[in-house]
């Protein structure tokens, strides 16, 4: 009982105390607050308003007014004067979009790691008012000091460096030429849009823009960030997006194509066992690649660079933590703001244009042209080797990085045809192979316009 | 300005980028060739050893 009454008498001293601080507090601020307002008062002549003069206010603030009545002189993320279109239903169709996206990442498992925060960054980045991906707004900030530095696919690149296992390139490196051979994509893409730009009028292309859209055909995001960033910033929306969602139709695009190249008997070739490739071999490569890329394409070294770093951190075999850190915790981080910030480029100005519709007819141009490149490339090479050192031509297809889908593709087409035949580890090669191809071309073509 | 048939441009550049892929690739099949035979030859007993204990390392 006496317990009790002191805890009480406890308490109320506690209570008592900390309301007189707060409530000193609130003096405080309300006196700031009233010489605040006072001042207000002053600067801009306030005076009292009727609450249907309030609810009027507020409503002209709200998303359904912006939607509904555009206004002249409101800017976008660029600076540039928006029209009223792109105000309003332009709006509505870019949501519409991102929801597309939602749909494809969360019921068609489409790349979801990429699709949806693209879709939720482009979500944001069409809401009225709030100017989320201005260059105050939170998308914004992000884009600027991640994208339109080169900064994020950089780090991507560290990760997937520290992800890729190069051993069976190793084991049998002439199939790096296949990886080499599907690059035909980007660069029989980059004619084919200057082409349609010159000869059919309806896209209008710069070098640069189509060099953008070209390497869509790398099958590699990061490396169609990269440079899309670097040449022509205004598609990078579009870009992104049409890369990524043909790296998800993988599955779709590519085996028609491999079928229709190659004969049954062709896709029963059986490759010898690949050799054990030993650490040291595994260590010195990332070295190797480097050096080779320092002394032939120093413009490729952004990207060869951050990959090469992160197999070494992998293979070196000592920095577990690190090489752990970049596959995994540092990778997952910079999707999620790469995402967000690619998606916030996803703006009815930028993106509902003629030149999109292009650029999605240009990607798949690239993507179909590389996996014809690699597959003929296998089939030209078999005409020079004995009979003991036949290549399975599907394997060629995995030559757009896209690792691993495209090698997984490979196998599984090849095992329509022969259950027993498992190209898998054959498929690696080529595929991480094209990761390096995709990263020379986009050197060499940094390297034109630098 | 002067005029720029860009069609013919895209098409040099087409060369030069297959061109560059291509010897950058072989270049690399002929030295990663040549590399795999000298760790082989001289390298390959030591890091027979190597790899064990390292092996014996993730285990323990």
């Amino acid at each position: 009982m006496r317990n009790k009454t002191i805890l009480s008498i406890f308490v109320f001293v506690l209570l008592l105390l900390f309301g007189t601080t707060s409530s000193a507090n609130t003096i405080v601020e309300e006196s700031n607050e009233t010489t605040q307002e006072t001042q207000i008062i002053q600067n801009n002549g306030y005076h009292s308003k009727t609450i249907l003069e309030l609810l009027e206010s507020f409503y002209n603030k709200t998303g359904i007014n912006a939607i509904i009545n555009p206004k002249d002189g409101v800017l976008d993320s660029h600076g540039h004067e928006m029209s009223h279109f792109t105000q309003g239903y332009g709006r509505i169709i870019m949501i519409l979009v991102s929801l597309v996206l939602f749909y494809l990442a969360i019921k068609k498992n489409f790349e979801p790691l990429l699709l949806l925060p693209i879709g939720f960054g482009g979500l944001l980045a069409n809401i009225p008012i709030a100017n989320i991906a201005g260059p105050d707004g939170f998308l914004g900030i992000i884009y600027g000091f991640g994208i339109s530095t080169g900064l994020f696919p950089l780090i991507i690149f560290m990760g997937v460096g520290a992800m890729i296992d190069f051993g069976p390139l190793l084991a049998n490196p002439k199939t790096a030429i296949l990886g080499g051979a599907a690059q035909l994509g980007i660069f029989g893409a980059l004619v084919g849009a200057i082409m349609l730009s010159e000869y059919t009028g309806i896209f209008t292309f710069t070098l640069e823009q189509a060099s953008a859209i070209a390497i869509i055909g790398g099958a590699d995001g990061p490396t169609s960030i990269f440079i899309a960033n670097a040449l022509a910033p205004e598609l990078l929306g579009a870009v992104a997006v049409a890369a990524y969602s043909y790296m998800a139709l993988v599955p779709v695009i590519q085996p028609p194509i491999m079928r229709a190249l190659t004969t049954v008997e062709e896709r029963k070739i059986r490759m010898p066992a690949l050799r054990k490739v030993s650490q040291l071999e595994k260590i010195i490569f990332p070295l190797t690649v480097l050096i080779v890329t320092i002394l032939v394409l120093p413009d490729a070294t952004p990207l060869i660079g951050a990959l090469c770093f992160g197999n070494f951190a992998r293979e070196s075999g000592v920095v577990g933590r690190l090489s752990d850190t970049m596959q995994n915790a540092l990778i997952n981080i910079v999707t999620i703001m790469l995402g967000l910030a690619v998606g916030s480029k996803l703006a009815a100005e930028q993106f509902l244009v003629t030149e999109t519709l292009g650029i999605l007819i240009i990607g798949l141009v690239a993507f179909s042209l590389g996996t014809a490149g690699g597959v003929i490339m296998a089939k030209i090479m078999n005409k020079f080797s004995s009979k003991e050192n036949q290549i399975n031509p599907l394997i060629g297809a995995a030559g757009v990085s896209a690792v691993p889908m495209s090698a997984r593709v490979a196998t599984k087409v090849g095992q329509e045809a022969d259950p027993s035949n498992i190209l898998l580890m054959h498929a690696m090669g080529p595929n991480v192979a094209g990761v390096i191809g995709s990263a020379v071309a986009a050197g060499v073509l940094l390297s034109i316009f630098k | 300005m002067e005029e720029v048939n860009l069609v013919a441009e895209a098409l040099k550049f087409m060369f030069l980028g297959m061109g560059i892929v291509f010897s950058f690739l072989i270049l690399l099949v002929y030295i990663l060739q040549m590399q795999a035979k000298i760790i082989q030859k001289y390298f390959y007993p030591m890091e027979q050893s190597k790899s064990a204990t390292s092996q014996n390392n993730t285990k323990g």
